[in-house]
């Protein structure tokens, strides 16, 4: 079966919604998937957000379903964290952090790389 | 080889349909197969009838249409994100109460499981970001 990544690249959001269900349904369909939070996608893993103050579904909330669903790989990129000023073990969100040369690893290791 | 492709990007606010109908075209003419396209968050635009470009730009959605025609190629777009942008086939819009229809002809209104199982069949999935 098709392993699958999804990079996550694009801070929290209505898009990133769309994004998370499908990686739901990816669990759903017992696919093997990833997912990378790189550049602004990190944002989607800062703890303390409140979406209702901007009327939307809380991302974060979203993504803790993933585990639920046999999404447990969660990775975050550590220069992004950085270059964004979020510590790593202030995440909303249980992800292991990775650095640049584990980016190239896990995006060699996915049959499929889903972006946002 | 077969390809799935994922286009997630609206016609006219960005060139993720063109691009990909473009690589589609070149992936085909080169003997591999597309087997579904799907569209999903603001790509299902692509697929609203309604949508009437002024007659000296190029119709994206005709354009697709045609092509997946001649290639038997499953123009797909995603139930939820159809629904929240308001393109709707028949059933939907008598299910919703809704002033009409406007998908596309050509274009089926499907699951995100379809996706997922394109991903799965295909040899290659190819995303079409925003």
């Amino acid at each position: 079966m098709h392993s699958v990544l999804y990079l996550v690249r694009k801070p929290p959001g209505a898009l990133a919604n769309e994004m998370i269900d499908m990686m739901l349904v990816s669990g759903v369909f017992e696919q093997p998937a990833r997912v990378l939070f790189l550049d602004d996608g990190v944002r989607q893993l800062a703890a303390g957000q409140d979406a209702s103050l901007v009327d939307r579904r809380d991302t974060a909330k979203a993504l803790s379903a993933l585990p639920a669903y046999d999404v447990e790989e969660l990775f975050a990129h550590a220069g992004s964290l950085a270059a964004r000023g979020i510590e790593p073990d202030d995440l909303a969100v249980d992800a292991r952090i990775v650095e640049d040369e584990d980016v190239a690893k896990l995006l060699h290791a996915a049959d499929v790389v889903v972006t946002d | 080889m077969r390809i799935t492709l994922l286009i997630q990007g609206a016609p006219y606010a960005s060139d993720a349909p063109r691009s990909a109908l473009r690589f589609a075209q070149a992936a085909v003419g080169a003997g591999h197969q597309i087997h579904r396209a799907f569209f999903y968050n603001d790509g299902v635009y692509i697929a609203n009838g309604f949508a009437t470009p002024p007659g000296d730009e190029a119709d994206m959605a005709a354009q697709w249409v045609d092509f997946a025609r001649g290639h038997d190629i499953d123009l797909t777009i995603c139930v939820a994100a159809s629904l929240r942008r308001g393109i709707v086939d028949a059933n939907e819009a008598e299910q919703y109460e809704l002033a009409g229809a406007n998908l596309r002809d050509g274009f089926e209104i499907v699951g995100l499981g379809q996706m997922v199982e394109g991903m799965l069949e295909g040899d290659r999935t190819v995303t079409f970001g925003a």
